[in-house]
């Protein structure tokens, strides 16, 4: 995937509702995802890195980031565990060591179900993990429920607080 | 000659105070001064002729044949003793006597004959009894010289054996000769008796009767017919050897000289007897010396052979070695593992042996001997005569009476290294698999991610892309075309679930166990209400029992319960009144527990293939399933300890019967 439509999304986000980001590696994966968030009806825009390093220059306005800065925090991040270069934990490590984006809530969205990626997971500060269902209108409604929940019902602190 | 002068010569003899006698030729008394009368008076008589010597007859007709001279007689007159000059005057064919009193002389010559002939006999019964052997033979010499030298007629000996109270009694009679009495027991009269004469010295005994009863049990040494006893006190070295007992049958007191000598004679028969004494306790000691040398050399030598005969009997070898070096003392054990004969060590000096030198028991040996502390070592060793063995050598430097020695003690280890080469072996196998095993784990792991995560996208994919086909583009599709789509969804789904079942059971073997107290009943409830709630128009009747309390992990057991309930909700579906219970009951020193359903059962002829994974008794269009869930259950009752049972018939119910299991995984 190029970085092209990644940049186009970010142009656009400018004065509109947050952005969902969405760290995936999967193209089928990220489509269906996608796909899902469309059916829901959200209006957010969706920000997609496609690997750790991506999504971290992304947030940080860094690497290939860099002349445009950093962008405008997202309402959640959907992050995959495994993944290229930076594999999902570190990148949660990451976003939680630095109070840019210590606050940002992360889900964890994976194929896995194994206890120690979940553990792993909600030490490094997770909000929420969430198996994707291999049957699809399971995986939809997971991700339609987690749009819901997470840019309609959840209340997040003023976008100036967290920046510091 | 002067007529004057006449009565004044005559008055001569007259004056003279020793006797002056004159006789004639015939023996006739013819003259006899004033002192001769008045001595013969003194001694009690009347005759003058007493004071004629013996041979006067002869002195007589010596003077008839006219032979001139002096002769020098003694003669006793009572217990006078006189020393008479006799003249012979043939003149007047006379003797003329004239008497020099010499009796006290003759006394003291005469005492001074005895007290010689007693020290003669003192020295006699000294040297007598030093050369006698016994006691008795030393009583016998004295009594018998005493007898004749004290003048009595029996002289006895009493000897007391210090620290016993029996005496034994030696006589000798001057008639009847030399006796032993039996030995007898002292009575109390008698030890008090011996005390008063021990205090004493001596105790004399006169105008004795031997009938009288009254006399002490000793007494009866005395012969018979005793008047008189002398008592000494046989006392050397402030020791009573004895008493001696001198007697006689005349009522005749013991003379002083006598009694001295008495005493005298029985201090040298005490000593005599004291010696005798010391000589037999002596030869008493030295023969029991000698009886215990003899049997300490026996001991010695039983000590050594006993040393020998452990020395041979050890396993282990032992050898010793001087400061130089050379061996000095080696048993068999340790030629044998040396492969030597035992003359083939101990000519050894391990200074020149190569063996020693090339396993570093040399080192070992020096080390021992320059710190003069114990070595032990275990050594491969190929020794001088050829033996390849490994040896547990321990070097012990010790000093005995000044002269370092080396002591060795080598036990033959080959076998036990041999062991313990094969236990390393066996054990780096061990961990070898281990390690194979713990990469295998790991893999299983990897894969088991993989498979959870890596091969469900795609299913998603296959599911998901179906199905937005199936909304997006129904239009395009006819109904075989969207019934296609429909078996990739299922298809994919179905292999969704394979893969599910399939990490739980993988999961059953990688899983920590945490045991706990676990809650089957209520577990049970959980799953009913779960299941109610996902098919309500499924009708059937939960009947749980309460308090089926176990002990296990609370995971997997939630796990099994939910595979067997499952289980008996799906093949009790075409049941109109379904019933599916959970209880336990006793099976001996095990709690059963049991689910038990009222649908479709199975053949227990397929029983055996139940429990395996991927396994169906029943068609996929009848009863969907994975086949894996009882093959997890089993595993989870396998790590408890445990194990399951099915019992069922076709169209008759199943009930699977399972034991939790103790401490054992």
């Amino acid at each position: 995937m190029s970085k092209e439509p990644l940049q186009q999304n970010h142009a656009a986000l400018v004065k509109r509702p947050r952005a969902i980001l969405l760290v995936e590696d999967n193209p089928d994966d990220e489509e269906l995802t996608l796909m899902a968030l469309k059916d829901s009806r959200l209006l957010n825009p969706i920000v997609v890195a496609h690997d750790g390093v991506d999504a971290l220059d992304y947030l940080f306005g860094q690497g290939v980031y860099a002349t445009q800065g950093a962008a405008p925090l997202p309402a959640v991040i959907l992050l995959d565990l495994k993944l290229p270069r930076l594999s999902g934990l570190e990148v949660l490590e990451r976003l939680r060591a630095d109070p840019r984006t210590a606050l940002i809530p992360v889900v964890v969205l994976t194929s896995s179900s194994e206890e120690e990626d979940i553990l792993n997971s909600y030490r490094r500060g997770a909000n929420s993990f969430v198996r994707k269902p291999v049957i699809f209108d399971r995986f939809a409604d997971a991700v339609r429920q987690l749009g819901l929940y997470w840019l309609l019902l959840n209340e997040l602190p003023m976008d100036d607080a967290t920046r510091g | 000659m002067d007529s004057d002068q006449a009565p004044r010569l005559a008055s001569f003899p007259e004056m003279n105070p020793n006797p002056v006698l004159e006789v004639d030729i015939n023996g006739k008394i013819i003259y006899a001064n004033p002192a001769a009368t008045a001595f013969l008076e003194g001694a009690g008589l009347s005759d003058p002729t007493a004071y004629l010597p013996g041979d006067i007859v002869e002195i007589l007709r010596r003077v008839a044949q006219g032979e001139r001279g002096v002769v020098l007689r003694e003669v006793a007159l009572g217990e006078r003793v006189f020393l008479e000059s006799i003249s012979l005057n043939p003149y007047y064919q006379t003797a003329r006597i004239y008497c020099a009193e010499i009796t006290q002389r003759k006394k003291a010559e005469l005492q001074l004959q005895q007290s010689l002939e007693r020290l003669r006999g003192l020295r006699m019964i000294s040297r007598a009894m030093l050369e006698a052997r016994s006691p008795a033979e030393i009583v016998r010499i004295g009594l018998e010289h005493l007898v004749n030298l004290a003048q009595c007629q029996q002289a006895a000996v009493l000897l007391v054996q210090s620290g016993s109270l029996t005496a034994q009694a030696h006589r000798y009679h001057a008639q009847q000769g030399f006796s032993s009495l039996a030995e007898f027991a002292l009575q109390t009269e008698d030890f008090e008796h011996l005390q008063v004469l021990s205090q004493d010295g001596m105790i004399l005994h006169e105008n004795i009767h031997l009938q009288d009863e009254t006399l002490a049990a000793h007494w009866m040494v005395w012969a018979e017919g005793t008047q008189t006893a002398l008592e000494l006190p046989l006392i050397a070295h402030g020791e009573l050897m004895g008493v001696l007992h001198l007697t006689k049958s005349e009522a005749d007191p013991f003379p002083a000289d006598a009694m001295e000598f008495a005493v005298e004679a029985a201090d040298h028969l005490a000593a005599a007897l004291y010696n005798a004494r010391l000589l037999e306790q002596a030869q008493h000691y030295a023969s029991g010396l000698e009886h215990s040398v003899a049997e300490r050399t026996r001991q010695l030598q039983d000590a050594l052979a006993f040393r020998q005969a452990i020395l041979e009997a050890a396993a282990i070898g032992i050898l010793v070695y001087d400061q130089d070096g050379q061996c000095l003392m080696a048993n068999q054990t340790a030629a044998n593992i040396v492969g030597a004969s035992l003359e083939q060590l101990l000519a050894q000096n391990y200074h020149q042996l190569d063996s020693w030198k090339r396993s570093s028991m040399y080192a070992a040996a020096l080390e021992a001997v320059r710190t003069f502390t114990i070595q032990e070592r275990d050594l491969h060793v190929i020794t001088t005569f050829g033996r390849d063995v490994w040896l547990r050598c321990r070097f012990s430097p010790f000093d005995s009476n000044g002269q370092f020695h080396l002591l060795l003690i080598i036990e033959d280890i080959t076998g036990q290294m041999q062991k313990q080469a094969e236990i390393e072996a066996l054990n780096q196998r061990l961990q070898a698999q281990a390690v194979r095993l713990e990469q295998a784990n790991q893999e299983l792991e990897a894969f088991s991610y993989s498979v959870s995560h890596d091969l469900r996208a795609p299913l998603r994919s296959l599911d998901g892309f179906s199905q937005a086909l199936l909304t997006r583009y129904a239009d395009q599709l006819d109904e075989q075309g969207r019934h296609y789509l429909e078996r990739i969804r299922v298809g994919a789904q179905r292999m969704g679930e394979l893969i599910n079942d399939l990490l739980d059971l993988s999961r059953v073997g990688r899983s920590e166990m945490r045991r706990q107290p676990v809650d089957l009943s209520a577990l049970a409830r959980q799953i009913a209400t779960e299941l109610q709630a996902s098919e309500p128009q499924h009708e059937a009747v939960f009947e749980i029992q309460d308090d089926l309390i176990v002990e296990g992990d609370a995971h997997l057991l939630g796990l099994a319960l939910t595979n067997l309930l499952e289980n008996a909700w799906k093949f009790s579906r075409s049941r109109r009144s379904a019933s599916i219970k959970i209880g336990k009951y006793q099976q001996g020193k095990e709690t059963v527990f049991f689910v038990q359903d009222n649908g479709v059962g199975f053949d227990m002829t397929y029983v055996n293939k139940l429990f395996s994974p991927f396994q169906r008794l029943h068609g996929m269009h009848e009863f969907p399933g994975t086949g894996i869930g009882l093959a997890t259950v089993k595993r989870i009752l396998q790590r408890h300890g445990g194990r399951i049972w099915a019992e069922a018939k076709p169209d008759q119910g199943a009930a699977f019967h399972f034991v939790i299991g103790g401490e054992n995984e």
